[in-house]
C-alpha cells in the first residue's frame, strides 16, 4: 500500500525534490513495471537455460562444447560486456550530475563496446557454422544457437535504443521523461550482463572443462 | 508560463546523495574483474575439477548479480524499492526452479531409463 501511495504521490509531482529525476512525473511507476518486465524476461532465460543443460550431451556424434568453443573469444566477450556495463552505469551517474556531454560520450562508448561484443559473437558463430557446427546438426547446436543468439539479439535491441535515446538527449537534453529512459536502458543493460555472466559460466567456461 | 516553471525546477542536481566521484561504479567494476578473473583461473588453470568447480564458479557468478544489482543497477534506492526487490527476488525463485526442477526431472527419467 505505501508503494501506491508513494506512486499516487509521484504522479502529482510531490516531493521529487528529494529523488532522482527519473523518479518523478509518474516516473517510479515506469522503473517498478521495467522491473516486472526484467523478471518475465528472466524466465525467458531460465527456459532456454533450461533446455541447454538438458541437450548439451546430446551432440549427435557431432560437434562438442569443448570442440568448438573459442576461449580466447568468448573471454574477450566478457570483458567488453564487464566494461561496457560499468560504462553504462557512468552514464547514468553522468546523467545524475546533470552533465549531458559526459553522459553522452559514455553512451557512445556503451554502444561501441555493444557492438564489439556482437561482432565478435557474429564471427564466432559465422566461424562455427563454416566448420559444420550449424544449428541444425544436432540438439546441443540447437539449444547453444537458441541461448545465446537470443541474448545477442536483446544486445542488438539494446543498441539500437541506446542510439534513438543517444539522438533524444542530444537534441534536447534531460527531463524526467529522458532521465527516465536512460535510466530505463541501463537496467536492461546491467540485466543483458547478468545474463551473459551465466552464460560465461554455465555454457562456455563448464563447457570446455 | 507554468510549464516553464515546472522544467526550471526538476533541473537535474545531484539531489539524491551522488557521489562525488562514481566509487561505487568502479569498485563493482573492478569486483566483477575480480570475480571473472578468479573464475577463469579455477576452470582454465585446472586448479578445481568436478563439483567443486561448478559450485564455485556458479557462487561467483551469483556474486557477480549482487555487484550488478546493488552496485549499478541502485535497486534498493527511492520509493518503489520493496516492490523492486520482491519483483526480482521472484523472478530469481521462478528461474532456480525452472532450471532445477527440469535437470532434477529429466536426470530423474534417464535414470530409471
Amino acid at each position: 500500500m505505501a508503494v501506491m501511495e508513494q506512486t499516487l504521490k509521484d504522479l502529482h509531482g510531490a516531493g521529487e525534490h528529494r529523488k532522482p529525476l527519473e523518479y518523478t512525473h509518474g516516473g517510479s511507476v515506469n522503473i517498478l513495471g521495467f522491473w516486472l518486465f526484467l523478471a518475465t524476461d528472466l524466465m525467458v532465460f531460465a527456459t532456454l537455460f533450461a533446455t541447454y543443460l538438458i541437450l548439451k550431451t546430446h551432440t549427435d556424434g557431432g560437434p562438442t562444447a569443448a570442440g568448438i568453443f573459442d576461449i580466447p573469444g568468448y573471454v574477450a566477450e566478457t570483458f567488453i560486456l564487464l566494461t561496457s556495463s560499468f560504462t553504462c552505469g557512468l552514464a547514468t551517474y553522468s546523467m545524475r550530475k546533470n552533465a549531458k556531454a559526459a553522459a553522452l560520450t559514455w553512451l557512445a562508448i556503451t554502444m561501441a563496446l555493444g557492438l564489439a561484443f556482437v561482432g565478435l559473437e557474429a564471427s564466432e558463430f559465422a566461424k562455427d557454422v563454416a566448420d559444420g557446427a550449424t544449428m541444425q546438426r544436432s540438439a546441443f547446436l540447437s539449444a547453444f544457437y537458441t541461448l545465446v543468439g537470443t541474448h545477442g539479439a536483446h544486445v542488438s535491441l539494446g543498441i539500437l535504443w541506446m542510439a534513438s535515446l543517444f539522438f533524444q538527449i542530444a537534441r534536447r537534453g534531460f527531463d524526467a521523461v529522458r532521465a527516465r529512459k536512460l535510466f530505463v536502458v541501463g537496467l536492461y543493460w546491467h540485466f543483458l550482463d547478468i545474463v551473459w555472466v551465466f552464460i560465461f559460466t554455465v555454457v562456455y567456461t563448464m563447457g570446455v572443462r | 508560463m507554468a510549464n516553464s516553471a515546472v522544467s526550471q525546477s526538476t533541473n537535474l542536481e545531484p539531489q539524491f546523495h551522488e557521489e562525488a566521484f562514481p566509487w561505487k561504479h568502479i569498485i563493482g567494476y573492478v569486483l566483477s574483474l575480480v570475480l571473472t578473473g578468479a573464475a577463469l583461473w579455477c576452470a582454465l588453470g585446472y586448479h578445481l575439477r568436478g563439483s567443486a568447480l561448478i559450485v564455485t564458479i556458479l557462487a561467483m557468478a551469483v556474486l557477480q548479480i549482487v555487484v550488478q544489482l546493488f552496485l549499478f543497477m541502485h535497486l534498493t534506492e527511492s520509493d518503489g524499492t520493496r516492490a523492486h526487490v520482491w519483483t526480482i527476488c521472484l523472478g530469481f525463485f521462478f528461474t532456480f526452479v525452472v532450471v532445477a526442477g527440469t535437470i532434477w526431472i529429466m536426470s530423474f527419467g534417464s535414470q530409471v531409463a
